[in-house]
This record gives C-alpha cells, structure tokens and sequence, in this order.
C-alpha cells in the first residue's frame, strides 16, 4: 500500500446552537495549523449554527452539497481532540479502510458511564476502550463524524431526525400493511423469512412491554444508511473527549481526598 | 575525655479529677503504673482529688506522694449535682460539668507552669492496657485520643467516646457513622472533632488556648455543657487536629456493676504477648519513604504514614512484610523495596527506601467494650 493516500477536498464542519467552547476553538485551530501543514489545503473549515442540532446536522449536509466538498466531517462544539485526529480519520477512511461510506471516532458520551458511542448490533451503547482500530458498527453518535458525498445523495434528506420508534410487531403490520397498499393487495415478501421476522417481533420482549424511547438524531440517520446498504465504522484508535460540566460537591471532595491518601500509601510502600 | 550527646528527657504528666470508689480507683492507678513509657519519657502523676470517699482520697494521695506527683484537694469546694450510680445512664448537671472543667483547667496550668512536654489526661474509671500512652505518644499528633467503647445506655450498642459533630453525632465530615465506626473498630487512626477521657496533649495545644474554659457562643444546654465540647471547640478554631487512636485496649467501667471489675479487667489487659508478630496479628506501625519524591519541579519528603491492620492482608512490598516479621516492639528499619510490575505505584519496577517502625502488635481480637 502506498504511503500516500489521496483525500479529496472536503468540509470540515462544528455544528452549535450558539457556543463553542473555548477548549474546542483551539482544538479546530491547532487541527487547522496541522491539516496545512500535512498538505491538506483543500478543506473548508465551517461552523453552523442551529438551535436544534439535527437542523445544524442537515444544514451541513446542505452546504456539502452545495460545494465541491466530496465528504463532510462534523464535529460538535463541545468536544476535544488531537491535532492529528482529522488527518489519521481521513487517512482511515480514504486510505486503510475505503470501503466504509461513514466513519467516526472513539467518542464518549456525557454521564457516569460515559459509554462510547459505538453500538456493534446491540442496540444499545456498548461498553468498548480506545485501541482496537477500525471497527465496524450499526450506530455511532455525530460528534465527530464524517460522512462521504454518495451518502448524502443516495439517503434523502432530511438525513438527521429524532425518531419515535415502533414496537417491533407494529412495525412488522405497517410494512406488510404498505406491501399490500402498493403490491397490488398483496405482500411479495411473504414467505419463510417473512415468517421468521413476524416470529421474531411476537416473541421479543418489546411485543408484552413497550416503551417507546426517542433514537437520537445521529443513531437514526445511522439506522437510514445501514438500511441504504451503506457501511459505518468507527476508528477507534482516534479517541476525541467530551467536555462536560460537573457539580463538585463534597463527595467528589472525598474522592480526591481518598485518592491523595492512596497516592501516599502507594509512596509509602503499599502496593495499592 | 568521651562526648556524649545530651538526650532531653521528654517529661509527661498523667492524671485527671478523681472521685471514684477504692476499688476502682487502685486498679486505675495500678493500670497507670504499668504503662510501658516510651524512650526517654518519664510520667509524673498529678491528680485533683475530689473524691467523695476518704479511702479512695488516701489512696490516692498516698500514690501520688510515693512518686513525688502533684496533688491538688478540691474535697472542701461547693459540688453541684452529680451521680455515676444512676441504672441506666450518669447524671451529671451543668454546674457540675463546668466544675470538672475548671479542675482540669488547674492541671493545664501545672502542666504550662512547670515545663512538661504533655498532659495525658485520662477519667479515673478507666482501665489501661500496658502500651496506651505507647501509642498514644506514636500517634504523632498534638492531641491524641485514645478510644474505648461503653454502652451508654445499660442494654445499648456499645459507641465510642469520641465524634464527628458536636453533641455527639457519628456522622458527618465527609464520613457516613457506619465508616466512621469501622475505621475505629479496625484499629484506626481517625481525625475527631469530639474527645475526651484518655488524651495525650502536647503542652504547645495550652500555649495556643486550648483549655477547659467554657465558651459564651455555645448551645448551653443537655450534652453541650460537657467540658469537653468547649475544649474540642476550642481546639478546632485554634486548628488544631484531634487524632482518635482507637489501637490500645482500655476497659471502661462505666455502669455500677462494673466498678467492681476494674482489677479483673487490669489483670485481663496486662498480658502482653511476647516475640514478633506472625500473619493475621494486628500491627501498628509507620512508615517513612528515607527519599523524597518529585511533585512538579518540587523535592518533597513524605510525612509518616501510619498503618493499622492484620499483618499478611496488608498490601505491602514484600520486603516490609518481611522485615515487619523479624521486628520486635518499637524496632525500626529502613528496607529496600522493589515495587512489584503489578503495583498501582508510580515506581513499579523501581528500588525504593522505606523505614518502618513497629509501634506495636498484638494477637487480633475486637476491641474491649464491643
């Protein structure tokens, strides 16, 4: 493999619903400095705002389209990253692993947990740590996220929408309700598959309890370009912070007063 | 012609305000005479004598005159209401709290006025194992409190008498009651903001206002009027750290039936168990990192940190566990480390020094009381 890959001009997008953190402002410009630097002149370095951050998200998409711009990368305006970051994703996406059509990085969420957004068909965020490389995933979140032109053009838009999802045995009904609709009375997918999917929504948990829980923005237009056949992964070898507000109080006061104890312990010769 | 260093004795007064029964009262003074001192101290006796039994008040004058202690006589003052005979729980008033404080106030005095380095301050129904002061001088703190167990109530859960928040609240100070009670039940070295009965004081905590006097602010009534929360108080906005020492066993006879097992209790808590400690004994000790360690472009050196726990279940380098074991009391010895590859510290992989010094060890039991 050659050494050098080919990136095609692109749009480096923050999207925001006003404010940009100043840890992030120096992230975007220290990338900047490092993207030229590298050769990469041909990006368009953007911010967008929306109140909504699936308004921003399409609005970027938009303006992909509107430029020459053959890929979009967003990134939120709360986030913190590597000055490389940009150009190892680039390097992943059009260099080691070209087959997939959507990648991000390794984010995590804001929380306890602060569970990376990677979900390998689960469903849910899965508990996974930074070093495993590029991994192939159903959903990701959009906080760093870039996506190639074709998606945007082969998935109609709007790509990014909250959603309120079905329970899994309605959804069944209504699609084979729309077949017959439009198949002349009639549903062409009926059949032993068909009859495995109808099992398989009756039986699931979700067909006695069902509570219906918003999918994000980003995890829908994940589900619409899986569905559109289309491949997302996540480069997890790029690991981009979350910034996030804490309320200190006097548990986290006893945390760090615990942790100055162990550090003395562990000076004084204890082993942990 | 040989030089010799000049060593400073370091030179402690022991005693309180008596009025206990005989009985009591000889097995608390012999507990005191069979306290093993540290190097170089020496313990005087000074006592108030307010007993309210001429036997108990010879006895004790007689003690104190054998060692060429201070005795003071408070028998002829005015006594506000009290009892310790009550069934259930003492009954002490107000006044007679204030009294009491104003009695140990005058041993503060002595203590400034003749130069001692300390005052061990300690209640005349209280039975010491042989290595109370011994620790109690170890814990290395301007007030060290030793810590024992009573039920304070007769049928009660046994509680110590030492707490977090004044009245007497087990909680609180970033600590739930339930943690601050297991770390003194594991032998802990705990910081309190509430002591009394059987503390070590430097003589540099008087110098500074701690003393017995009653303070204008304070909430004057039910368990506010002991003397000790006035002095606890006082302590803290002085900055000065209380340390509860809950490693020496001490026997405390508080309700009437007890009284009468004071020297049952002194014998019980004399045996000392001889040699080196093995696995599973309990352990005191400190240890002292001989190097100091980089903080940003800083050198520092480590203060003491001290340990209590069961030797072999305490995470230690193997080299100290070993050294611990060929150790007797008061030993110390400065050990080269090998932090294990495994080790959460900094210098995995590295040869560090540390001195370890065996304060004291003994077979693992709960704590007297409990």
């Amino acid at each position: 493999m050659s050494d050098t890959v080919e990136v095609p001009p692109g749009l480096v997008v923050t999207t925001t619903w006003g404010l940009v953190t100043a840890e992030s402002a120096q992230c975007i410009a220290d990338t900047r400095s490092f993207c030229e630097g590298q050769g990469l002149k041909n990006i368009q370095w953007r911010m967008i705002h929306g109140a909504l951050v699936d308004k921003a998200r399409n609005d970027a998409f938009r303006a992909m389209l509107n430029s020459q711009a053959q890929w979009i990368l967003m990134i939120d305006a709360d986030m913190i990253w590597e000055r490389d970051a940009v150009v190892r994703l680039l390097s992943a996406a059009y260099g080691t692993h070209p087959q997939y059509d959507v990648m991000g990085a390794y984010c995590n969420l804001r929380g306890n947990l602060a569970l990376p957004t990677i979900d390998t068909g689960t469903g849910t965020w899965e508990s996974h740590y930074p070093g495993q490389g590029v991994m192939s995933v159903m959903r990701t979140g959009g906080a760093f996220l870039l996506v190639k032109r074709h998606v945007a053009e082969r998935v109609p838009a709007p790509w990014f929408a909250l959603r309120v999802p079905v329970r899994p045995l309605d959804a069944v009904a209504e699609v084979d309700t729309f077949c017959r609709t439009v198949f002349d009375g009639r549903n062409p997918f009926r059949g032993e598959a068909w009859d495995r999917l109808t099992t398989a929504a009756a039986t699931h948990p979700s067909a006695q309890s069902w509570s219906a829980e918003e999918v994000g923005e980003d995890s829908s237009f994940c589900d619409r370009v899986t569905s559109a056949g289309l491949n997302i992964g996540v480069q997890s070898d790029i690991v981009v912070k979350h910034l996030d507000r804490e309320v200190k109080d006097w548990t986290f006061h006893r945390k760090a007063m615990d942790e100055r104890t162990k550090q003395d312990r562990l000076l004084s010769g204890f082993t942990e | 012609m040989q030089l010799e260093p000049v060593v400073k004795p370091i030179r402690l007064l022991v005693g309180g305000c008596s009025r206990k029964p005989p009985e009591l009262l000889r097995a608390h003074l012999r507990s005191i005479e069979a306290q093993i001192l540290p190097p170089r101290v020496t313990l005087t006796p000074a006592f108030v004598d307010d007993n309210v039994v001429d036997e108990s008040s010879e006895i004790l004058k007689a003690w104190i005159e054998e060692r060429h202690g201070i005795y003071l006589d408070a028998r002829g003052q005015d006594r506000p209401a009290f009892s310790d005979a009550h069934p259930v729980t003492h009954q002490w008033s107000g006044e007679a709290m204030q009294r009491v404080g104003q009695l140990k106030n005058a041993l503060i005095r002595d203590c400034v006025a003749g130069g001692y380095d300390g005052l061990w301050l300690v209640d005349s129904d209280l039975i010491f194992s042989p290595r109370t002061l011994w620790s109690l001088f170890y814990s290395d703190a301007p007030i060290a409190c030793g810590v024992f167990w009573t039920k304070w109530q007769a049928g009660g859960v046994a509680l110590p008498q030492v707490w977090l928040r004044h009245p007497y609240e087990l909680s609180g100070r970033g600590m739930e009651a339930h943690e601050f009670l297991r770390r003194l039940v594991n032998r802990g070295r705990v910081q309190v903001w509430g002591q009394g009965a059987c503390t070590l004081y430097r003589t540099e905590v008087f110098t500074k206002g701690v003393s017995y006097d009653f303070l204008p602010d304070l909430p004057k009534e039910g368990m506010w009027q002991g003397e000790d929360r006035h002095l606890c108080t006082r302590a803290e906005r002085l900055h000065v750290p209380m340390i509860a020492d809950a490693w020496p066993d001490i026997f405390h006879a508080y309700h009437p039936e007890e009284q009468s097992q004071g020297e049952e209790w002194r014998e019980r808590l004399s045996r000392e168990t001889e040699g080196r400690p093995v696995t599973d004994d309990l352990v005191s000790l400190y240890l002292h990192a001989v190097e100091p360690v980089q903080s940003g472009t800083q050198w520092t050196h480590l203060q003491p940190y001290h340990v209590r726990g069961r030797l072999g279940r305490l995470a230690l380098c193997p080299e100290l566990d070993d050294a611990i074991r060929t150790m007797t009391r008061g030993d110390a010895q400065i050990v080269s480390v090998t932090y294990p590859q495994w080790s959460e510290s900094q210098f995995r992989g590295q040869k560090r020094l540390i001195q370890v010094t065996l304060v004291d060890w003994k077979p693992h039991a709960d704590p007297v009381g409990l």
